[in-house]
């Protein structure tokens, strides 16, 4: 189904509106970040928190960067969303906006020894997991190890990570690169990075909530990625994007 | 769908030239559009990104004439000028300008300091969000925009080998580390094609149309990380790349 075709079932079903010549669809993003807690958690809550709120595992207030989303668990009255991709990441932020704490990234060698880390956390996280995509009152998909089966089929190209050299006086460092698969995400089929196949309609002021809960027990604890402080904004992101099209009044 | 071509809109997936020209000639039968040829045509601006980085960055500020063909090859500022334009796919891109290679060895870790790598694994690269506005309207929205919309321009060949530590042995004494072998490393963005993001709606933009293209860090700014590299005598430039098919007269 292409966005002509949406809009021509846009018609059918609303006729008062005059979706084929006055309406545009769009490509479109809908992405929401939720902060990782270090002790971990039950389950990560997505596009409930709007740009401006505070996400309640880090403390801090959400910007764009973090979700362009509005209004909590919609997408508002103004326009409507046809979702074809689900997609889930991890965001190891920034080392500028890594706090400095017990485990440290006040230098290289600490930093690496981070990165470490969170290759292993990472690594752990990915394996667990389950998605509930719930619409108005409906489970609309269950899902397990979400990071795997929604890959986010973005990411960096190669990377090669040094090692640090040791001297006489110093033990040299290793160094790590985990992130989510970049596979691609095009085509849709099956056995490919998942597409939603049929697209999902989601009209205005539709109420819609995608949770990852973990039914095993808590997700890993991050603890030595994080340190001890309690006020460490440290920062890493579990991220989730619809991606479709955007229909809206023409302009 | 009857589009009206003198203002920016998406246009159904799989519209082709033909479809284009044809909707020109059927609006504007003045102007023989059916004698306009197409080609594909990339757009591209870069600017150089600043030390302590910035919480936005705008593209498409400068002209050619301005800005060199190397930064820029748009003809004018923020608009294509009198041609037509239909936008397929919007990417980022990243270059080092090194003015001189003896001092400058961009693959040779020590520190993070000393290795763009740093940039690209955890700096600049790990943040921010795109807009594309043309006129007033919000057109494209794009979290993490060289990891989700990277070049796909051809991906680099590249392998690398460790060179081994120095070594000493005094006497009967057991060896010694005396020194470290530099250590390599390598990050790119990804290159693979269609990793970029393609517009399954093109989006048409009509002659002297003003638009915007910002990259915005509002969760705060990224510095630098490689000072010793990118501050001293090279530059990195970070772009975006407008990809489409471009209308002209046929010559």
């Amino acid at each position: 189904m292409d966005s002509s075709q949406v809009l021509a079932s846009l018609q059918q079903q609303w006729g008062t509106a005059q979706f084929s010549s006055n309406w545009v669809a769009q490509d479109w993003n809908y992405w929401d970040m939720v902060g990782y807690t270090q002790a971990g958690t039950n389950a990560l809550q997505f596009f409930t928190v709007p740009a401006g709120g505070i996400d309640p595992g880090l403390g801090v207030a959400k910007k764009t960067e973090q979700t362009n989303l509005t209004i909590q668990n919609q997408i508002g009255g103004d326009e409507c969303f046809v979702a074809t991709h689900l997609r889930c990441f991890l965001l190891n932020s920034a080392k500028a906006r890594q706090t400095v704490n017990a485990t440290g990234v006040s230098t290289d060698t600490t930093f690496a020894a981070r990165q470490l880390l969170y290759a292993q956390f990472a690594e752990a996280l990915m394996q667990q997991g389950v998605l509930v995509w719930t619409i108005l009152q409906k489970q609309w998909l269950i899902e397990n190890n979400p990071w795997r089966r929604f890959a986010a089929g973005f990411g960096l190209g190669l990377v090669i990570p040094p090692a640090i050299g040791g001297t006489a006086a110093i033990t040299g460092g290793a160094n790590a690169y985990v992130a989510q698969s970049n596979q691609d995400i095009d085509g849709g089929r099956m056995g490919d990075p998942f597409s939603l196949g049929q697209p999902v309609f989601l009209a205005p002021n539709t109420t819609f909530s995608i949770n990852i809960t973990f039914p095993l027990g808590n997700s890993p604890a991050a603890t030595n990625l994080y340190g001890a402080s309690a006020n460490q904004p440290a920062t890493v992101w579990a991220g989730m994007i619809l991606q479709g099209w955007k229909v809206r009044p023409r302009q | 769908m009857n589009p009206t071509l003198n203002q920016t809109q998406s246009l159904p997936a799989g519209t082709s030239a033909n479809d284009v020209l044809a909707m020109f000639q059927q609006q504007y039968g003045a102007v023989q559009y059916s004698s306009q040829q197409m080609s594909r045509y990339p757009y591209y601006s870069y600017t150089a990104y600043p030390a302590a980085g910035a919480s936005s960055l705008g593209f498409f500020g400068q002209n050619m004439a301005q800005g060199t063909p190397q930064l820029c090859n748009l003809e004018q500022i923020g608009t294509i000028g009198n041609y037509s334009f239909l936008l397929q796919s919007i990417a980022f891109d990243i270059f080092l300008y090194i003015p001189t290679v003896a001092n400058n060895q961009p693959t040779i870790y020590t520190t993070d300091a000393l290795a763009p790598y740093a940039d690209i694994v955890h700096g600049l690269t790990q943040g921010g969000y795109f807009n594309f506005t043309v006129g007033n309207t919000l057109w494209d929205q794009i979290p993490l925009p060289f990891m989700y919309s990277p070049p796909a321009e051809g991906r680099s060949v590249v392998a690398l080998s460790q060179g081994a530590f120095a070594w000493s042995q005094a006497g009967t004494s057991p060896f010694a580390v005396t020194g470290s072998q530099d250590s390599l490393c390598y990050a790119d963005l990804e290159r693979r094609a269609l990793r970029r993001r393609n517009f399954s709606n093109p989006i048409f933009i009509a002659p002297q149309q003003t638009f915007n293209a910002q990259l915005n860090y509002d969760f705060g700014a990224i510095p630098i990380i490689s000072t010793s590299v990118i501050t001293g005598t090279a530059i990195l430039y970070v772009g975006c790349i407008l990809d489409g098919w471009k209308f002209t007269p046929v010559s």
